[in-house]
């Protein structure tokens, strides 16, 4: 499991550097592909809970130091999304173009709707909350639904170091 | 049973510890923003003040009832009185805004040229904010290069200068900017043709427009679109008269007395790939010694902190061996050294230099006055600056756009 975890974090870091030092730079694309959320999909639908909400903290903790919004917000909306993508660890298909797809989707519509609910509890003017009827939401919702197998088909090429064996803290 | 227990709590373990990882981010992110989940005196007056409202709803609506047929004949009295006083606040406010301009027409004729003094810092964006929902970038200079924590930062593009942000956070070798559209952007701007004040706020995206607001609807036929707003400088985050942006709509609210104006940002943000951060401290040290100087006053600021000000920008120039930089071009030089000999226009500004020509027009312009130019004379020698300050005096143009 540490193996997991430490390998997990290699590639966070790897997908948060494509990510802010890359396609942040691309000023065709309409939005950014959230490619950090679409490996903590990844991960915790293949390892399960633990792994996933540790990852997810991970994950939130790397968009927090270089994101301008408040600092935890990433930390606890991206560890409910390791939890929650963790709780379907091997019931949900994730093989093939389609299924990933639809995950994408849904995982991506979870995080503003997640954010949203989180800004809720917190000093309005320190988190924003996303407008759902935008053409920025619509647009992430459709990058990251094209972008999910794609990425899914990449980090299954690391498998033997994402992956456990057996589910042991499931 | 041990073992039942056992087995328990290792199945339940990943529960418990996505709990403790929700109380931790909870509490970070609680501490961030400085707020906390629940204010329970805040639920607890919310719930009382509901009963409170409802006994006072019934109260005043039999007490309003009896009262409102004399309220009438007063209410009358009091609208036309306070129409009286409304005609005399706008013909105030009017005076006013023509005795700003002139104060700043003043200014600018006897040589209170702020942008003389500014120090460039030039930088490349390396990120944007991963967050659709925020706006920062991430340029290459932190505090080893001279950055500090909210510092104006503009751009050139096209020969044209343009606000950019601000600088909100530093690191040593990277700093995150927040640019003008951001949400919690706040810039006090000035329209330029008439001089009226307003605030200027984000929206979010570098495509939608900026809204200025508080600019009173009264001056509806004086402006128009295409006039261009300016930071007005008086927060002391931005520096005066650089470039925002351009009025793209006017709109009268019929329930507001301040206009609904928006602003097209000067600086294309979608091709923006180099900022300069600009270093303000020392230039009002500089404006605030001279002034004292000059006038023998020193309302305008300490005197003090000014020539220290003045001596450490000398001395720092000096012993960093900025001269041996100084002949570089900002724009066109080497990142690392470029915003030493910047400083040097801090104790002799060139005498043509206006701001926009001054990113590139600076170094080499100055590099002599910096490598002859000991540093004790800075310190030392309060009569120096004013003479080569003056020097600048009513040929500085403070915008040329």
């Amino acid at each position: 499991m540490i193996k997991q975890l430490f390998a997990s974090f290699l590639i966070l870091l790897c997908m948060l550097l494509i990510q802010t030092g890359i396609l942040s730079n691309i000023p065709e694309l309409p939005v950014m592909p959230d490619l950090l959320m679409i490996t903590v999909m990844y991960i915790s639908f293949y390892n399960g809970i633990f792994i996933g909400e540790s990852v997810g903290f991970m994950s939130g903790l790397m968009v927090d130091f270089l994101s301008s919004a408040a600092f935890g917000l990433g930390c606890l909306s991206r560890t409910a999304i390791g939890f929650l993508c963790g709780f379907f660890h091997r019931t949900i298909n994730t093989k093939g173009v389609i299924m990933p797809a639809v995950l994408g989707a849904a995982v991506t519509v979870s995080k503003v709707l997640l954010n949203n609910f989180i800004s809720l509890f917190y000093p309005q003017n320190q988190i924003t909350a996303y407008n759902i009827f935008s053409y920025s939401f619509l647009f992430e919702i459709g990058i990251n639904a094209i972008l999910t197998p794609f990425v899914f088909f990449f980090l299954s090429l690391f498998n033997s170091f994402l992956v456990t064996s057996n589910s042991e803290m499931r | 049973m041990p073992n039942t227990s056992q087995f328990r709590f290792k199945s339940r373990f990943p529960i418990f510890f996505f709990f403790f990882l929700i109380l931790v981010s909870g509490t970070l992110l609680g501490l961030s923003t400085h707020g906390f989940i629940i204010d329970f005196r805040q639920l607890g007056f919310s719930f009382v003040s509901t009963f409170l409202r409802g006994t006072h709803g019934i109260y005043s609506g039999i007490a309003g009832l009896v009262t409102d047929i004399h309220q009438n004949t007063v209410l009358r009295q009091e609208k036309a009185q306070l129409e009286e006083q409304l005609a005399d606040y706008i013909y105030l406010q009017q005076t006013n805004s023509v005795l700003r301009n002139e104060n700043d027409k003043l200014k600018t004729q006897i040589g209170y040229m702020q942008s003389l003094n500014y120090v460039y810092y030039p930088a490349v964006i390396i990120a944007r904010d991963m967050d659709v929902l925020y706006t920062s970038f991430t340029i290459n200079k932190g505090n080893a290069d001279g950055i500090k924590k909210n510092m104006p930062v503009i751009a050139i593009q096209d020969g044209r200068e343009g606000l950019v942000g601000k600088v909100i956070e530093v690191s040593k070798r990277s700093s995150k900017i927040m640019p003008i559209y951001d949400y919690r952007c706040n810039i006090s701007a000035r329209i330029v043709p008439t001089g009226d004040i307003g605030l200027l706020n984000g929206m979010g995206a570098f495509d939608i427009p900026l809204s200025l607001k508080y600019v009173q609807n009264t001056v509806i036929n004086e402006i128009k679109v295409g006039d261009m707003i300016n930071t007005s400088g008086e927060n002391e985050n931005y520096i005066r008269n650089v470039p925002v942006g351009r009025i793209s709509k006017i709109s009268m609210l019929d329930y507001d007395s301040s206009l609904s104006i928006e602003v097209v940002p000067v600086v294309n943000f979608s091709r923006l790939e180099s900022v300069f951060a600009v270093d303000i401290k020392e230039s009002e040290a500089v404006a605030n010694r001279f002034f004292f100087d000059n006038f023998g006053n020193d309302n305008f600021g300490n005197f003090d902190a000014g020539a220290g000000a003045i001596g450490n920008t000398g001395y720092d120039a000096y012993t960093d061996g900025a001269g041996a930089e100084a002949g570089r071009g900002v724009v066109g030089g080497a990142q690392g050294g470029v915003a030493l000999p910047a400083r040097t226009p801090a104790v002799t500004p060139a005498p043509q230099a206006n701001r926009a020509g001054s990113v590139q027009g600076y170094t080499a312009q100055n590099a002599a006055p910096l490598q002859s130019a000991p540093p004790n004379t800075e310190t030392a020698t309060p009569q120096a600056v004013p003479p080569a300050f003056s020097a600048g005096q009513g040929d500085g143009q403070e915008d040329d756009h």
